[in-house]
């Protein structure tokens, strides 16, 4: 069985979530609107600009405030980094994953809130440090005298390859969401933290307070690519749906977001004041036809549209234990994937979604998933045709990186190269089914708990392309 | 400005985030080398030995292993070079905090032909005392989106 699915994901009902997400964050408003419109301006950090100084004040007010707070407050300096990462490890921030953006964009509506509560400047926007257009920090922060000074190997990334135009200019014509992400990642934004040296090198970055305006930067590299620059997000549930809780409000009160709110939070809660970024100029303030639009797009939703061409479901609520492989025929058939796998040429993929209801146990382990091999074993070979690749937990449910926090786990895993295998093989016939396994292999010797439970929450094959279609903006 | 736009949604296969580092992808070829700051340059003589690196949209370098216990900065740069070309630096990268493996991305931008040569340099990104212990096992592959 085969479903057509073409679902309008990005916030149907952009104005529904736009809504809640605004009462949440802005503790409820008279008139929604026009908070929309006042929100909080984050600025360019730069000299000459009477703004940015006053900015830069409510900052240093900030930060002396927060650093007195006892670290038993969750809005303390300390308790607000130990949130990033301590001196051993990271904790809650995702690095490396397709949610560094998004974690740390929520990582630092938070922080501005507290911002905005401890020096009573509601309007407060959080500075950002353009490392492409002013390589230095900003001698705000070299002061020894001020909240903002730490000690730090180097006060300018100079001429770095990867603060360049070029290098920026070549990240910034992806439009991939993911690819893209993962360049800013691992080049301005990682080589960044290893040149200001000092805590700003460390797991416990958000020690230093350049490391906000920092990552304020990065997170306007998503904005102006995002709403600048019209690339979209990602929409699939399996992007947008996973929560965090570990967060805390103005108030230091538990705060959840998930990732699909993040997505529309520089639209409603704060505004950055635009620069350039390599060859991609700062954008003229938006007028008010500008606005309007976004005012419509709040209340009517955006017309993004998600399309996938299948999506078939293989089982739900299955639950397997760690130490058994577990197997499931689905009722796909290869004549359904038959323009996909008949054809070396398709521009077609297929996905298997794994979702699961919860994090295991432990997480001394990976999944490796095969197609078409009921018995497939912990030593069956990467080798074998008929694995198609594997993913580990991050996080367990007893705590620790994520811990409790994540309740519910998703991966996907590109199949396409295995049914293609499959069918060169002539295992993969029309009208045949088609099996999936998932096999734990632990990382060591053996499992450390080879009874525990893991539910698989839904498990579908995915044929894409995605087309995704926005309304003018 | 109303644009349509496909969104790859294929890489992300890659956030199944230990696909490459725990067992790989049986179709990927993969070049394996070994940096520390003594050999600090690693050659590939042909890119097309990972597979077709002219439909390739990047090069993915994983950090495989990562010995760095006084969390020396460091970053990567990848250069390529057309044959009887002049050398041109495609990307930097670097790991974050200097000592936590993982797998980074490179986009090729259309330049690599199959007889192009591929280098990739450790590049401290401050000074290094003797005797600091730095070693890096790096795997290259190739990725269409």
């Amino acid at each position: 069985m085969s479903s057509e699915v073409t679902r309008r994901v990005f916030v149907h009902g952009l104005g529904f979530v736009g809504m809640g997400l605004v009462l949440a964050t802005l503790g409820g408003c008279e008139s929604l609107f026009k908070s929309i419109r006042e929100r909080p301006v984050r600025r360019w950090l730069r000299s000459g600009s009477p703004e940015v100084d006053a900015a830069l004040a409510i900052y240093r007010d900030a930060v002396a405030a927060m650093k007195a707070l006892p670290s038993s407050d969750p809005r303390s300096w300390h308790a607000q980094t130990a949130l990033h990462g301590t001196a051993t490890g990271f904790t809650y921030c995702q690095h490396g994953t397709n949610h560094f953006f998004s974690w740390h964009r929520a990582y630092l509506a938070y922080f501005e809130q507290i911002c905005q509560q401890l020096t009573g400047e509601k309007k407060f926007g959080l500075p950002y440090w353009n490392w492409n257009q002013n390589p230095a920090i900003l001698a705000a922060f070299t002061d020894s005298t001020s909240s903002l000074f730490n000690a730090r190997s180097n006060t300018t990334v100079g001429t770095n390859f990867a603060f360049q135009d070029a290098t920026l200019d070549t990240i910034f014509t992806d439009t991939n969401f993911f690819s893209f992400g993962s360049q800013i990642e691992g080049a301005p934004h990682n080589m960044a933290h290893g040149i200001v040296g000092g805590d700003m090198a460390n797991y416990d970055s958000p020690l230093d307070p350049v490391f906000w305006t920092h990552h304020c930067m990065v997170d306007y590299c998503w904005a102006k690519w995002n709403l600048e620059m019209a690339n979209d997000n990602p929409n699939d549930p399996a992007w947008t749906d996973p929560s965090w809780s570990h967060f805390v409000d103005r108030n230091g009160d538990p705060a959840t977001m998930t990732a699909g709110l993040t997505t529309i939070m520089p639209l409603l809660t704060y505004r950055y004041e635009s620069s350039a970024i390599g060859s991609h100029p700062a954008e003229p303030e938006a007028d008010s036809a500008t606005l309007a639009t976004l005012e419509k797009r709040v209340r009517t939703g955006a017309d993004v549209r998600f399309e996938i061409k299948k999506r078939v479901p293989v089982a739900e609520r299955a639950s397997m234990r760690v130490a058994k492989p577990f197997s499931t025929a689905t009722t796909l058939s290869a004549s359904d994937l038959a323009s996909l796998v008949e054809s070396d040429r398709a521009t077609e993929r297929v996905f298997l979604s794994v979702d699961y209801a919860s994090l295991p146990a432990t997480n001394d382990f990976f999944v490796r998933v095969f197609l078409a091999l009921p018995n497939a074993q912990p030593q069956t070979p990467t080798s074998d045709p008929h694995y198609a690749g594997s993913f580990a937990f991050f996080g367990t449910s007893a705590g620790g990186h994520g811990g409790h926090h994540h309740p519910k786990t998703n991966f996907l895993v590109d199949v396409t190269e295995t049914l293609k295998r499959l069918r060169a093989s002539g295992e993969l016939r029309a009208g045949a089914k088609i099996s999936v396994q998932l096999v734990a292999v632990p990382f060591g010797a053996r499992l450390a708990k080879p009874s525990a439970e893991l539910v698989v929450e839904r498990l579908d094959f995915i044929v894409t392309p995605v087309h995704v279609r926005s309304q003018p903006k | 400005m109303s644009r349509s736009r496909k969104l790859a949604f294929v890489s992300c296969a890659l956030l199944a985030a230990c696909c490459a580092a725990r067992g790989g992808n049986p179709q990927t070829p993969r070049a394996t080398g070994h940096l520390d700051l003594t050999h600090s340059l690693f050659e590939l003589p042909r890119a097309a030995e990972l597979g077709d690196p002219e439909h390739a949209k990047f090069v993915e370098v994983e950090l495989a292993e990562l010995v760095n216990p006084k969390r020396v900065p460091i970053s990567f740069e990848l250069r390529l070079q057309p044959p009887g070309g002049d050398k041109e630096l495609l990307g930097t990268f670097a790991p974050f905090p200097a000592d936590r493996p993982g797998t980074f991305i490179v986009a090729t931008q259309g330049k690599l032909s199959r007889e192009s040569k591929l280098f990739l340099s450790l590049v401290p990104l401050a000074k290094t005392r003797a005797g600091d212990e730095l070693r890096v096992t790096v795997k290259l592959a190739l990725r269409a989106e």
